[in-house]
Parts: structure tokens; sequence; C-alpha cells
């Protein structure tokens, strides 16, 4: 491929990345991102003489300041966001640069539009989809910003000269300035930069001051958890398989079951006007954290209760899920200027628990929980009469109730009408709605249709128990829990969302659960694609904790944690040796185990390594002039037994001085000298068949040194002859 | 103390400055580093830490672009001050591994004047590349290279290495000829109807001699070339012929101001050009060329030799004092002899 082709290839993965990043905030319409796809593609086949003539200049400039002035228009009179306006025009910017790709300094300012547009895109969104962006960003940037350079190098250095447009266009088609090899070095040069902005980003202080700030994404809209909820709001998204939750136990075994059923309770409604459950307008009031916990029932105690970490997604309403028996929060404090702020949560009397300081980053939190029964709870004569309105007349569903529940303590009663709900087999669950018309939903449901989701089993208990005189509330959270093993957590999607039923019975509210059991067996298909959704969540998970929620605190643990490592490797160092109780201490942390094995393998290795490279080195250099080789060797030989040539013996009278001590190979050594005598001044190149001759007279001259009768003289006999 | 107990190792001085695009990209790095501290928004900080790697990267790789290249420059045999000249650059990249791209060799006559600048795209390993540029010397007189100055914005073009190479040298400069009113009085050695340049050097072979600069390529001899390894050329007898005597009045009277000193220089200047000219002139002719200044002589050329050593004195040639004796010769038989500078023009002296 030649260089102008590579450059343009180059140039558009580049200019897409970008505009990829853009469409990543939501901001850009379906419609306005179809024709930005469509506009890309077009650009492509812009080329030739005309990008350069006035007229076209001209147009395109024109039509930039009218894309400008319409966008302002659009604002002062249509009202349309300033963001999605100024994303849209960043787009339409780069469009028209595309469009009029004439030079290096074109190549150069559409390079600089991408990386603005990967900026701005930090702003829109925090999906993993800018992850991917950045990463290929990172490929990418080594290619566009060399290949941009060249070519402006090109243009500046050749352009000027006599002929200097068709010498840049004989460069611009040569094949041989970048080639395969080029790009795949350049490409390298990726990973040195992803590692130098990994470590950057690691070491810079989180000290955000917060004076400036944008909103950030507001979160999956969840059916379920607002005001009111509308009978028939769930079931439809029950596959949806979008995370909310993901839950890691801390007492996870080896081996975990592929599903839990978590109950996560989300929100409580306790009005039911025939269609609708509403929530009494109460105040929440504000949840005080004592010693970084949150209490919910009492001080969480560490052999008591086992430990949920729960990661959840942002979400429209701010509601934070526990499981049952929750006794205690602890959730992190938000790093702001290099400050830690506890955050504020608020809990309804009705146990529903809501976070004040929404972020758009969800919330990351432990929750403390004992296996024992609720406490017991006074409810007022107001508040018991609150639990137990029916929205009218309901004798038809009055009459069933009694006749389901029959006589007993209300828990018993609350039981059998659960029962009758949900292991009858009177009633099927079904993701399809009772066609209801203008009539009372849930006495088609109860009467007709007898199949629903559990919207419609919750609500039938609720109200069923209410008519016989047992106040309870529906409510509404997540139940289930798929093992991811990518993440080593359970993940609660969209399609978990449920709704079930809070009894007041022995003086305590009580879970029940009317929706038959085969409502677990729907949800979104397993196979393939279940496990690329598993993996991509588990990224997902990896990329919110550790880089987008990475602040302060998290910088803190890690240093804590390089600090703990060097420490021990410190330790494995000194090994056995004896230390002082403080050093112990000190060193009271995993060590990391230094196996002799491993250290043996790398030593061995580095020597190999070091060995193979030398022999590289003898390999080349005798390549390269065999003629040094052989009388290296044969100087070596001759040093061997004490015949080493003096400084300032030329190797003629060295060999002359071989001859007269009667050196029995003196013919080959002859032979050497003087052929090194040629190579060496005489600028001779040795042809195969000579160096294979010198090798064997160096040979000879090496054997005859070890095995040879020749008398070398002594030091002493020399200075006695001088 | 000293923190870092070894001497300081910098073969290679070089420096570094960032280019226009640079500049723009420290700006807008700077800004997201602004964006990042306020905001705390981590996504900013990861395009942070990508804009930084690049400036580092940059700053590396421009640094092993210039590392381990080798620098020659060949010079044009003669060169007469004022006529543009070629100089070759040649660069030799010794690095196992890369290549160089994109570096730009200037060739430094003095630390702040550029005598001419190569670019070359691309230098694949162990390669060496050629370059010419033009060059117009000044004045005569030894010219002196510095060295070498390097610089190359590869690969991103945000920074411009550079990287000085000391490497001294000396180019004479002949004096630029000019013609001088003189030449009018040369004639011709042989007689005013030879108008054709005689055959030069065509005398018996006396001897064989190593190649100097400017002798004749046909007067190489070949096969002794070949088996001594060094270029050889003949050396003949010459044919006799008229002898030419340039007598170069070099003395200068002291200046009283130094506007008139400089105009005395100049005058000299022009002379020591008028005397090349004459000389050029006289020696492509066929004359024997003497030249004599004050005190000092030039080495005889003959008719066919090359004029190098005349010309070599001429561009080294300095003023003397007034008291200094006037050069002068005898006039003989067979002698012209033609006189330059001084108060007085002597008239010519022929026998």
């Amino acid at each position: 491929m030649n260089f102008a082709r590579m450059h343009k290839w180059v140039t558009y993965v580049f200019a897409t990345a970008g505009l990829y990043a853009l469409t990543l905030g939501g901001e850009l319409t379906a419609p306005f991102q179809a024709l930005m796809w469509v506009a890309l593609v077009g650009s492509w086949f812009a080329e030739g003489a005309y990008l350069r003539s006035d007229v076209y200049v001209k147009r395109w400039t024109w039509v930039v300041i009218g894309a400008f002035v319409l966008q302002v228009l659009r604002s002062f009179f249509l009202g349309e966001p300033f963001l999605a306006l100024g994303v849209e025009y960043a787009a339409f910017l780069q469009l028209s640069r595309l469009f009029n790709r004439r030079g290096a300094a074109d190549h150069q300012q559409i390079a600089v539009l991408a990386l603005l547009h990967l900026i701005a895109a930090t702003i829109l969104t925090t999906e993993i989809g800018y992850a991917v962006v950045f990463l290929a960003f990172v490929v990418v940037t080594p290619w566009m910003l060399t290949v941009s350079h060249l070519r402006r190098e090109i243009e500046d250095h050749y352009q000027a000269e006599k002929g200097g447009e068709e010498r840049v266009n004989q460069l611009l088609r040569s094949q041989r300035i970048i080639g395969g090899r080029f790009l795949a070095a350049t490409g390298l040069l990726s990973v040195p930069i992803f590692l130098i902005t990994a470590l950057l980003f690691l070491l810079f202080p989180r000290v955000g001051m917060g004076f400036l700030s944008f909103s950030r994404d507001k979160g999956q809209q969840v059916a379920g958890f607002g005001d009111d909820v509308e009978l028939g709001g769930f079931g439809v998204i029950r596959d949806d398989p979008t995370v909310v939750l993901r839950i890691t136990p801390n007492d996870l075994p080896p081996n975990p079951a592929p599903q839990m059923s978590f109950r996560m309770r989300g929100t409580s409604f306790d009005s039911y006007d025939g269609r609708r459950w509403t929530r009494a307008a109460v105040e929440s009031s504000p949840l005080r954290m004592q010693h970084g916990y949150y209490p919910l029932r009492r001080h969480p105690s560490p052999g008591r209760d086992s430990v949920v970490a729960i990661s959840l997604e942002p979400i429209d309403e701010n509601v934070v899920f526990v499981p049952e028996g929750a006794v205690a929060l602890r959730v992190p404090p938000r790093m702001r200027a290099g400050l830690p702020r506890a955050r504020v949560l608020k809990r309804a009397p009705d146990g529903e628990l809501r976070y004040a300081d929404a972020d758009g980053l969800g919330l990351q939190y432990e929750v403390f929980v004992e296996r024992e029964p609720s406490p017991n709870t006074v409810l007022t004569h107001v508040e018991q009469a609150h639990y137990l309105g029916v929205a009218g007349e309901r004798s038809r569903i009055t009459e069933l109730a009694r006749r389901v529940a029959g006589e007993g303590t209300p828990e018993l009663q609350a039981k059998r009408v659960e029962a009758y709900l949900s292991a009858s087999g009177e009633f099927a669950y079904s993701l399809e709605q009772p066609r209801v018309g203008d009539r009372d939903p849930l006495e088609v449901f109860l009467f007709e249709a007898k199949s629903g989701h559990c919207e419609y089993f919750s609500t039938a208990m609720a109200i069923m128990l209410r008519t016989i005189g047992i106040p309870t509330r529906n409510v509404t959270g997540f139940v289930g829990g798929r093992y991811n093993s990518y993440g080593g957590y359970y993940a609660l999607s969209q399609g978990d969302a449920h709704s079930w039923v809070e009894a007041y019975v022995d003086g305590r509210w009580q879970t029940f659960d009317p929706t038959p059991a085969s409502w677990g067996q729907e949800g979104p298909s397993d196979g393939f694609f279940a496990e690329v959704r598993a993996m991509m969540d588990a990224l997902r998970s990896r990329w919110d904790n550790d880089i987008v929620d990475y602040d302060l605190r998290s910088q803190m643990s890690a240093f804590r944690a390089i600090l703990t490592w060097a420490r021990g490797f410190r330790g494995t160092l000194q090994g056995g040796a004896e230390q002082s109780d403080d050093a112990k201490k000190e060193t009271e942390v995993p060590r990391m185990r230094l196996n002799p094995w491993y250290l043996g393998a790398f030593v061995l290795t580095v020597v190999l390594v070091a060995l193979w490279r030398q022999r590289l080195r003898t390999r080349r250099s005798r390549a390269k002039d065999p003629m040094a080789y052989v009388f290296g060797r044969y100087e070596r030989a001759l040093s061997r037994v004490g015949l080493t040539r003096e400084a300032g013996e030329t190797p003629r009278e060295h060999l002359a001085r071989l001859v007269a001590l009667g050196f029995p190979a003196a013919e080959q050594a002859a032979f050497i000298v003087e052929l090194h005598a040629q190579v060496r001044y005489g600028g001779r190149v040795l042809a195969a068949e000579e160096v294979q001759q010198a090798k064997a007279a160096v040979t000879d001259v090496e054997t005859a040194s070890r095995t040879g009768r020749f008398s070398v003289p002594d030091a002493s006999d020399e200075k006695r002859a001088a | 103390m000293k923190w870092w107990p070894f001497k300081r190792r910098n073969p290679y001085p070089r420096s570094a400055r960032p280019t226009r695009e640079g500049k723009a990209f420290v700006l807008v790095t700077v800004g997201v580093g602004i964006a990042a501290v306020n905001t705390g928004n981590n996504l900013i900080y990861l395009m942070l830490g990508l804009l930084l790697s690049v400036l580092l990267m940059s700053m590396l790789l421009s640094e092993i672009a210039l590392y381990k290249l080798w620098f020659s420059r060949t010079l044009p045999v003669r060169a007469f001050a004022g006529e543009s000249t070629r100089v070759k650059l040649h660069i030799e990249n010794q690095k196992r591994w890369f290549p160089s791209f994109s570096l730009e060799l200037e060739d430094r006559v003095t630390e702040m004047e550029r005598a001419g600048l190569c670019f070359y795209l691309k230098i694949d390993r162990g390669d060496k590349r050629r370059a010419t540029y033009r060059f117009t010397p000044s004045a005569r007189g030894y010219l002196r290279f510095e060295g070498y100055r390097v610089r190359t914005r590869y690969p991103f073009g945000l920074v411009e290495k550079r990287r000085r190479v000391d490497e001294e040298a000396e180019w004479l400069v002949y004096p630029a000829p000019v013609e001088s009113s003189l030449g009018e009085r040369l004639g011709h050695p042989h007689g005013e109807s030879r108008t054709q340049k005689p055959r030069v050097g065509t005398g018996e072979v006396a001897g064989i001699r190593e190649y100097r600069p400017g002798d004749e390529e046909r007067d190489v001899h070949w096969r002794r070339t070949a088996s001594l390894g060094t270029l050889v050329v003949r050396e003949r007898q010459e044919d006799e012929g008229a002898e030419l005597y340039v007598l170069l009045d070099n003395r200068l009277p002291e200046a009283p101001t130094e506007a008139e000193a400089k105009a005395l220089r100049d005058r000299f200047e022009r002379t020591v050009s008028e005397a090349t000219g004459l000389v050029m002139m006289a020696h492509a002719r066929g004359f024997t060329v003497r030249l004599r200044a004050s005190g000092v002589e030039a080495p005889i050329v003959g008719a066919g030799q090359p004029l190098d050593p005349v010309l070599r004195f001429l561009a080294l040639i300095e003023s003397v004092g007034s008291d200094a004796p006037a050069p002068s010769v005898d006039a003989r038989s067979g002698r012209k002899i033609l006189s330059l500078g001084g108060d007085a023009n002597l008239p010519e002296q022929a026998a």
C-alpha cells in the first residue's frame, strides 16, 4: 500500500473513532447519526484536483458558517439543548475536514478534531464503550501522528523545490517509505503509551476541586421505584439482561452456585386505587452515620452478621436496595477536593432507603445481614387503617379471600392465600398482560385470566389479605442472581425486577411472595450470548470500579497495597533472618514467596539470552569480516603458547620470528599473514573458498601450537641476548 | 557532595523545543489537566495520561532517531570565493534495529552561520544516504566548518530535538578570479599566431608520483594505481615553454583611519583576485607560471601541471608592511613579467 493510501486509511480510522466517541453520550439523534455515517463514507470518495479549486473551498467555508448559524438559531428559537447542538456541530466540523483533505495540514486538523471529540466524550459518558474507543485511540494515535508528520515533512521540504509537486506526488505514491514493518513497529508504540497512561492515571493525585462539573448519564430507567406504579409495569422487562445490581457475598464458596435468589428490597407502596399503587407522602429522615456505619437496626457485629458487597448501577430512582435481614450499611464516602464527604442516606418509615447525593455513578456499599426475624413493629390504628385500604367495594374478592384464607392466625391465613396464588395450580405466571379494558384489572386476573406477572400476584394477595383485615403493602425490588464467573459476583438484571407482599402479622412485617415459582424460569437466555454478556458485564464492572470510580481513597489503598507488597518482598529477601518484634509486626502481611525454582529459571533464562546474543554478535562479526576472525584465532593460538606478537612488531616480523623458532605450521601461518595483509591493507575481498582455506590454515596453526615441538625462548634469555 | 557520584556523560550535546503543533498540544494538555483536577472526572484523567504519554514518547523517540548517526561531508576539490559549489553531506544510520526518519542536517560554518541544509526522509538501519546543498564561499582563505547540527521532529511532530556534532574541518577557498587589464598584454607563449590551448604534458614520462588534486584524469597511471592501491599519475618532462612572472605587490601602507584601511584591504583583495584571473589565463595558454610577492614565491607550475600550488598561495597570501622589499625579478630573455598591486604598477618588462 502506498503512503497516501495508508495515510487515508489511518486518518479515517482515527476520525471514525472520534465520531463514534461523540455518539456514546446519546446526544446525537438517530437521523443525525445516520446522516453522519453516510457523509463519512461519502467523504472517502472526495478526491482529486477539484478539492483545491477556489469555488469548492469557498462553498465549504460558507457551509461551515451556515451550519454554525443554524445551530445558534435552533438554540435560540427552538430551545434545543446547547450540548446536543454543540456535539452535532463538532461532528459536522470533522466531516467538513474529511471532505477537504488536500494536504498534511488538513489531516493534522482531522487528528486534532478527533482528539477533541475523545476529550468531549469524557463528559458525555462513562460507559464501557468509552474504554473501547479510548483503546482504539491508544493504538491508532501513534500511526496517525507519525504518518501525518511524515507527510507534513514531505510537503514542507519538497513542495517548494523545482518540480516539487511531482516529487511530492511521487513520494506519496511510494511504497517504500512506510510498510507493514513500519506500521507494526509504530503500532507497538501503543504498548508503552498505554503503560505510561495507566501509570500516570494511577499516580495523578485525585484532588478534584469540583468548581465546574458536568452532569453525567441519568442512569437506566427502571420502572417500579418511583412515586407510583401502575399494574402492568413489570413483566415486559423480564427479558432485559441489563445489569442493575452486582452482589458479592463475603462468604462466597469456592464453587459458587450458578444461581441464587437474593431478595433485594427497594421500595413499597401502601395505597391502591384500583389500577395503581401509590405511596403516602411521608417525610424521609436522614440516616446518621455512626463510626463509619449507617445502622438500620443496630451496629454490625463481625461474628454474627454476614457481609454482602453491592454495586448498584446508576438508575433514575436513587433507591438503595438491601437484602432481607439488613442491620447496617457501610457506604464509602465521596472524595471532594481531597477530603472524604459522607454520603447522604435517607430512610422512609416503610423502610425504603434512598441516597440523596447522586452523581450518576451509582453506589457501592456493603450490607451487614443477620438471619433473624425482623423485629416487632407497632402500628397505630391510623397506620393500620392506611394499610387496609382496598379502593372501593371488593365483595367478590373478599369472598374469595375468606374462602381461601379460612380460619386461623393471620400468619396462617396469609400463607394459605400465598399458597393459593402460587402453588394451587389455578394461576400461571405469564408475561402476557390480561386484557382488562375498562374492567377492574384485579378481578379480571383473579376470576377470568388467572395468569399474569408478579405485579398481579402481589397486588392480588395484598388486596385479598386487606379484605380480611390483615395490613399489607406491595413491595418492589429485585429477586434473583446469576453468578458471573468472570467477575466473581452475582448479577441482578432489569429482568429480575420483582414485586411481592409484606404483611403485618404477629406484630411484625413478614415477606410473602405469591408469584408461582415458574417466573424464575423466565428471563434472559443462557448459552453463548449469555457468556459473552457475562464477560462484557465483568469488564464493565471493572471499568466502573477501577477507572470511573477511582478516587483518592482508591489511590491510597493502591499505594498501601504496593507498600505491603514491598514489605512482603523485603521480608522474603531477608528470609529466615532474625527480626525484631517491631519488624515482625511490620511484615505481618501476606508475603510473596520467592520460589527458588522460578528464581533459578529466571537466572538461567538471562544467562541463555546473554549467551545467545553473544553468539549472534560473534556470527555477525564473522560474517562481516571473516579474516579478522581468522587472524584473531591465529594470534590467540600463538599467545597461548607464549608466542604473542609484541607491540610494534608487524605480523610479518612476527612470522619471521616463528620461522626462526621452527614453528611447525609456519607455512600456514605465512598464508594467514599474507592473506590478512591483503584484506586489511589492500582492500581485497575474499571468496568463500579462500575463507575456508584460511579457516583450515588457522586450525592447523592451533593444532601445531598445541602439539608441535618448538622452543619458545624464555624472557630471561631474551634479556641476556639484549 | 555531589548527588550523582559518576562523571556525567554527554557525548552528544542536544536540546529540545516544542514545535508550533507541540505548543498547541501542550496547551490542550494543560487544559485537560485543569479540567481533570477541577472535575475529578477519571476519564479526563485518563485522557490527560494519554496526552502526556504521547508527549513523553515523542521526546524519547526523537532521541532514538538521533542516536547512532554518523556524519561526513565531501567538499569539492576546488572552490573559488563567490562561486556557487555543491557540498555533499552523508549520514550513516548505524542503528541495528531502527530506521531514522525525517532528519534535517545542517552544516555549520560557524556557530551562528549555516552553510547548508539537507533533508533525509528515511534512512534505513545500517544504510548510508547522501544529499547535496549549494554553497557560495564569500572570501578566500581557510573556511572553517564547525560541525553539524542534526534535528528531527519525528515521530509526532510535537518536539524538535537537536543534536550538535562538533567536527571541525578546514576548506581552502581560492580567490575569486577576476579578469585583469594585464591579460591583454599576456600574449601566447609560442607567439601570437597560436590560438589553441597546447596539449599539456606531452613530454616524455619522467616518472610516477602520487595524485594531487588538479591532476588530469588522463595522466592517471591505472595499472600502477591498481597494483599499488593508490592513485598515481605520470609525471612528464615539460615542454620548454615561456615563463610568466607575476609580481604581486602585497605591501600595504599604514592607513590613518579605519575606513582607509578597509579601502586598502579591499584594493588588495581585488589585486589578489586579478592575479588569480591572470595566472589562470596564463596557465590555460601554456605558460609556466611563477608568482612572486614581497619576500615569498609560489611553487613553480609548469604548463599542464595542476595550478593548485599557485592558487593555494594566492588563497593564503597576506599583506605586508610598506617597508618590505618590493617583489622583483631579473629580466631575461623569454621571460614575461607582469606586475600587480602596489602604488606603481610597473610597466611590462620584457627582454
